[in-house]
């Protein structure tokens, strides 16, 4: 049984810390700011929260399990909440919007239509 | 540095400490003028011209000193001085550092009778369970008392030099006119965000409930007044964000402020009054310790938590609102 559990932990943390360990290059390759908030989420949930449910499974008692996961619950609420104002902040002020992401103002029926016709 | 580029640098010190012969144009001419850019009449266009050979001749002087290698030795001299200056600074922590005892040796300063005292009487003395509470909030109120008037103190300026009201609306227009302008910040708010509207619903009660439990056990476990409050200054923080200030200020304004905060500090400096009269005249206090573990225990320590996580608390949002908006 402690072997199952800490081979369960060795796996959800490497598995985490590899999440992580692609957010943050993609976070120093990508070239604008759009792209690299998309890196940044890799890690901020899916990271945080492979690492933190692998802390959990080895955690001495239920009692602080799920304290981590209460902690992997707050970073899923508040991370993306971040992501999307700081994105909204991007599309209103980036002068150069239109050149670093495509922004459909049409639906993608109307788009498909178009290039049909 | 060759006599040339010496020369030259003197004539360009001699220019630089000169009065400026630039003359700008106040608000009042423009309108006169009745345009947005100015003539110029005969007296000002020969100044202009005055102006302009000068400028000229400065140039040719730069250039001239560029030319004799003027900037390169500036460099190196630059260089070679800050070289130096950093020598001297390494070379003193250094042999500062070699005064410091070895690690974790005996007779280091911080083994001494008042951290024995603090781990082995601090629970009888204080009643405190976390002793780090008890050694900040009883044998150090003091200490504590200093740090809650640096950011009531810290506050204060911040509201001096950032509070925008109708007083310094009505001096200046432009204070008004800048909040509301496309190129300020808080244009570009998030005002009626569903998502964050809708996650702050959820967040902002567990972060206020989780920072008073930190307040209120402060003596119990890790925690306390500092950090209970800055954790309840972030939720009224998001809050503030998610709904604006307008939706804040139905219960807190500048007036409660104003009073919770002078009212917190007063009852802290009154209580630990009291306790270092009875202190220091060896008069047994009416303050019973409890027993250890409760959470009516410890004394004044309880009551003084309260305090301070109020002052953070306030100050927190405070800072928050006047580097923001600019009131509260």
């Amino acid at each position: 049984m402690e072997a199952v559990r800490f081979a369960l932990t060795a796996v959800l943390l490497v598995m985490g810390l590899f999440c992580l360990g692609v957010s943050v290059l993609g976070v120093f390759r990508f070239r604008y700011a759009a792209t690299r908030m998309h890196a940044a989420a890799i890690g901020d949930t899916l990271g945080v929260g492979l690492c933190l449910l692998g802390l959990a499974v080895s955690a001495p008692d239920v009692f602080t399990a799920v304290k981590l996961i209460l902690i992997v619950a707050l970073m899923w609420v508040s991370g993306p909440v971040c992501s999307h104002l700081l994105c909204r902040l991007e599309i209103e002020t980036n002068e150069q919007r239109d050149k670093e992401m495509t922004v459909h103002t049409k639906t993608l029926n109307e788009e498909e239509k178009g290039e049909e016709a | 540095m060759s006599d040339d580029s010496r020369s030259v640098l003197k004539q360009l010190l001699d220019r630089l400490t000169q009065e400026p012969l630039d003359r700008h144009m106040s608000e009042q001419e423009t309108a006169e003028a009745g345009q947005d850019f100015y003539t110029y009449n005969a007296e000002e266009q020969r100044r202009y011209e005055a102006e302009h050979s000068e400028e000229q001749r400065v140039e040719g002087l730069l250039r001239r000193w560029n030319r004799s290698g003027g900037e390169k030795q500036a460099r190196g001299l630059y260089k070679l001085l800050c070289t130096l200056i950093m020598l001297v600074f390494l070379a003193v922590m250094l042999y500062t550092v070699s005064f410091l005892p070895g690690f974790g040796s005996a007779e280091h300063p911080i083994n001494n009778d008042v951290s024995r005292r603090y781990i082995e009487q601090g629970l009888q003395e204080t009643g405190a369970v976390n002793i780090v509470t008890g050694m900040i909030l009883d044998y150090r109120a003091f200490d504590t008392l200093g740090e809650s008037t640096v950011l009531f103190t810290a506050a204060i300026v911040v509201l001096l030099l950032l509070r925008r009201d109708e007083e310094s609306e009505k001096w200046s227009p432009l204070a008004a006119e800048a909040v509301r302008a496309p190129h300020s910040d808080n244009f570009y708010e998030p005002q009626h965000d569903s998502i964050l509207q809708g996650s702050a619903r959820i967040l902002v009660p567990v972060i206020l409930l989780f920072g008073v439990y930190i307040v209120l056990n402060g003596h119990l476990s890790p925690g306390g007044g500092f950090s209970g409050g800055a954790i309840m200054g972030a939720g009224l923080t998001l809050w503030a964000i998610a709904f604006g200030f307008d939706d804040i200020r139905r219960f807190f304004t500048y007036k409660t402020y104003q009073r919770v905060v002078l009212l917190s500090l007063l009852t802290y400096a009154l209580s630990k009054c009291y306790s270092f009269y009875t202190g220091a005249n060896h008069i047994e206090s009416i303050i019973p310790l409890g027993t250890p573990g409760a959470i009516l225990s410890s004394g004044l320590i309880l009551v003084l938590n309260i305090c301070v996580g109020f002052i953070v608390t306030c100050t927190m949002y405070c800072f928050y609102a006047m580097f923001r908006k600019g009131e509260l």
